[in-house]
């Protein structure tokens, strides 16, 4: 009996947590750490709980989605709900920029989308501005930058010759992409766009798996 | 209840939702308790919850609004207790609520039930 028991209610409460994955972490913690106190104290109450007990106490407590939207509908948080356009979205913020409007398109879909929380949409906003496309045009900004000087020097203090000799003077200036740091960006640059999109991806799998669960 | 009105049923869930935390929060007018306790007065009276564990949602809001405090307790058995009474911020919502309330009640009563004024 005993062991059933730990199954059905560590079931359920698994149940319960990943119904609630949307929530912040904090409130989500405090419902789960109430509720599975609630059902210790109700397994308290009969000295030999037996499995249909146990089935009746998590059946009065209701199902784990239920309590999951009641529980975003009290803090206001909008059920996630993916769409068709979410995986569009990814692949517009990557290499729509190449098209130019492309990424704005996916920046669009990105931000009327339910499947992502705020905090995704500015990953996927700001890392990169432009996606791919800005990480290829950076990479093509010279790596260093020449500037050559002519100045011509007329010898006047012997006066035999009339010409003049004209000295050339470079400077190499060192670019922005020159030095090692520079370098390192420049591969961080590079990743940046195809992390976000791997992140964007996982955070979209989860969501789907949610609401799978949910339904 | 298949005769219902469209919408009538929407209406009825939406008064209970509505009212459950005042009647939360008049149960720890008086008294704290724990939350399970809470739980099972509530769920004791016909038609105010259908399901116990989406109490526990709105204990966490009211927690979070002010209206109620928590306070942890050593319990006779097993780990401390989450004990819930109602702040003074939540007296004044709880008053003003009751005011309305009986308003309101008053007058739909005097159409529904024909009562004089």
């Amino acid at each position: 009996v005993n062991e059933t028991r730990n199954r059905e209610v560590g079931e359920y409460l698994r149940r319960l947590q990943r119904s609630m994955g949307d929530l912040p972490p904090s409130r989500r913690d405090e419902i789960l750490a109430e509720i599975e106190e609630h059902i210790a104290a109700e397994l308290a109450e009969v000295p030999e709980p037996t499995d249909a007990d146990v089935r009746n106490v998590l059946e009065r407590l209701g199902d784990p989605g239920d309590i999951a939207a009641e529980a975003r509908d009290r803090f206001g948080i909008k059920p996630r709900r993916p769409s068709w356009t979410d995986p569009l979205a990814i692949i517009l913020l990557l290499v729509g920029g190449f098209t130019f409007v492309g990424w704005f398109v996916g920046v669009v879909l990105l931000w009327i989308s339910a499947a992502w929380k705020t905090r995704d949409k500015l990953i996927g906003t700001l890392i990169l501005p432009g996606g791919l496309a800005s990480s290829f045009l950076l990479l093509n900004l010279p790596a260093s930058r020449e500037e050559c000087l002519q100045v011509a020097h007329r010898p006047s203090t012997t006066g035999t010759i009339s010409g003049s000799v004209v000295h050339t003077t470079c400077v190499t200036h060192p670019g922005a992409f020159g030095s090692v740091g520079g370098q390192v960006f420049l591969v961080v640059l590079l990743i940046a766009p195809i992390a976000t999109a791997v992140y964007l991806s996982w955070r979209l799998h989860q969501t789907r798996k949610q609401v799978a669960l949910a339904s | 209840m298949c005769n219902m009105v469209a919408g009538q049923d929407r209406l009825l869930t939406q008064m209970r939702r509505g009212t459950l935390e005042y009647c939360v929060m008049a149960l720890l007018r008086d008294e704290e308790r724990y939350g399970f306790d809470l739980v099972k007065a509530l769920g004791a009276v016909d038609g105010m919850v259908t399901s116990e564990g989406t109490i526990y949602p709105l204990l966490s809001r009211l927690r979070r609004d002010g209206l109620v405090k928590t306070t942890w307790e050593e319990s006779p058995n097993g780990p401390p207790r989450r004990y819930y009474r109602l702040s003074p911020k939540g007296h004044d919502a709880l008053d003003q609520f009751v005011d309305e309330w009986r308003r309101f009640r008053d007058s739909v009563n005097r159409f529904v039930e024909g009562e004089k004024p």
